[in-house]
């Protein structure tokens, strides 16, 4: 037995092969280790150092753009203030805004009919994150992107924690939506239709990098190549109204759009960026609402 | 033989300079005005390092160590031949994976880093080959 191994060992090219194997086996593991942190670490700040003076009234009254009608709102139409909320299915941020703060905004202001909510995707995690946003527009075909939001966000950081989050591909997709009772079939079409055509112009713009075409008018196609399937269009006017709600904000709060990450928010018009505390909403929500009383 | 692997090192090298020069891991996909989606992988990188640049050092390696060995008589030369052995063992393995991710995992390939796979395993087969029967041709 002995003999053996010391013979075993002795082998140098056994050694060798020993050694790549293990090299190998570090490098995927490292990968995969790497992969988990990068998807939480490439995350957008927190905002939790706003300053309250960047939020004083602004000269004039500042009413949101309007947005198309088709887009997930909850609470009354004629609600006195909207909040348009930016945010991405992989963002921790998010999440914890949306367990944390969120249920005392709803039983505080939307179900009292004082505040009127909307959803807008802001992708900030590339292709994985472009996917969970065409499945969240999915849903919204069906009128179900509420119940489907909440799941996809509990399904992404599994027992709801914001530290590890999940990657999720076509089938975990399917099975979110099949899970909050959506047409399925419906809904499988709609997302393996956006998901063909990514792959599809992604594949093209690979051969376009490729064939050393620079990289912006690579860019400039793929997205034209996208933007004929309807689910992308849909992200991508979410990414317009961001635009418009920017050029649209008071001049103070100009400066805090350079650092827009997800979530922000958008209260009448108001920037608020990060998942701030629930008191951070309140304050706003309320000189919005005293200052529609007022008029 | 050892001048193909040279060559193929050569090729391998100049694609993997190329997708680290190209920034592959950077933000390449831009939508509407700004350029606020980064078409990223979670996979780029390992622990910041691109995976490109940690290609580029395995081909520099094994470059080095066939020119080296053209240059040098037996039984050094097989000994440096035993390490680009190694590398392209575990260049292959690392890149059977990383292929594996593109297809399953990510559902988008890059024609570049299919050809690096391709090279990797080329050098590894040619260098088993050479292995198991030191004779054949150099």
């Amino acid at each position: 037995m002995r003999e053996k191994r010391g013979r075993l060992l002795s082998n140098p090219i056994l050694l060798v092969v020993i050694g790549a194997l293990l090299v190998a086996a570090v490098l995927i593991v490292a990968s995969q280790f790497s992969a988990r942190r990068n998807a939480v670490v490439v995350s957008p700040e927190t905002g939790a150092t706003q300053q309250e003076s960047e939020l004083t009234q602004p000269e004039k009254p500042v009413t949101p753009q309007t947005i198309l009608a088709a887009q997930p709102t909850k609470g009354s139409p004629d609600a006195p203030v909207t909040i348009i909320e930016f945010a991405e299915f992989y963002c921790p941020y998010c999440a914890r805004y949306l367990w944390e703060t969120y249920p005392r905004i709803e039983s505080d202001y939307i179900s009292k009919g004082l505040v009127k909510y909307e959803f807008r995707n802001l992708v900030v995690h590339g292709q994985p994150a472009l996917l969970t946003g065409a499945a969240g527009e999915c849903a919204q075909q069906q009128g179900k992107f509420w119940p489907f939001h909440d799941r996809l966000f509990e399904t992404v950081f599994p027992g709801k924690n914001v530290s590890q989050s999940k990657v999720l591909g076509l089938a975990d997709l399917k099975g979110v939506a099949a899970a909050v009772g959506l047409d399925t079939a419906q809904f499988n079409r709609c997302l393996e239709g956006y998901d063909t055509k990514f792959n599809s112009c992604y594949f093209d713009y690979n051969n376009c990098t490729g064939a050393g075409t620079d990289e912006e008018s690579c860019a400039e196609a793929f997205n034209a190549c996208l933007t004929a399937n309807e689910m992308f269009q849909r992200l991508l006017e979410d990414q317009e109204d961001l635009g418009q709600l920017i050029e649209n904000l008071p001049a103070e709060e100009q400066a805090q759009a350079q650092r827009i990450g997800t979530p922000t928010f958008f209260i009448n018009g108001h920037i608020l960026i990060g998942a701030q505390p629930y008191e951070s909403f309140k304050r706003v929500i309320d000189r919005e609402l005293a200052r529609v009383q007022g008029q | 033989m050892r001048l193909v692997i040279s060559l193929l090192a050569l090729l391998g090298l100049g694609v993997s300079a190329y997708l680290a020069y190209e920034h592959f891991c950077g933000p390449i996909v831009c939508i509407g005005s700004g350029c606020a989606i980064v078409n990223e992988s979670v996979y780029c990188r390992i622990f910041g390092v691109p995976l490109s640049v940690l290609g580029l050092l395995n081909y520099a390696l094994i470059l080095g160590l066939a020119i080296a060995s053209l240059r040098v008589k037996n039984p050094l030369s097989s000994w440096l031949h035993l390490g680009i052995f190694g590398l392209a063992l575990s260049g292959t393995i690392f890149s059977a994976y990383l292929t594996y991710l593109e297809f399953a995992v990510i559902r988008a390939f890059c024609t570049w880093c299919v050809v690096s796979a391709v090279t990797i395993t080329a050098i590894f087969a040619l260098s088993s080959l050479k292995l198991t029967d030191p004779r054949r041709g150099d």
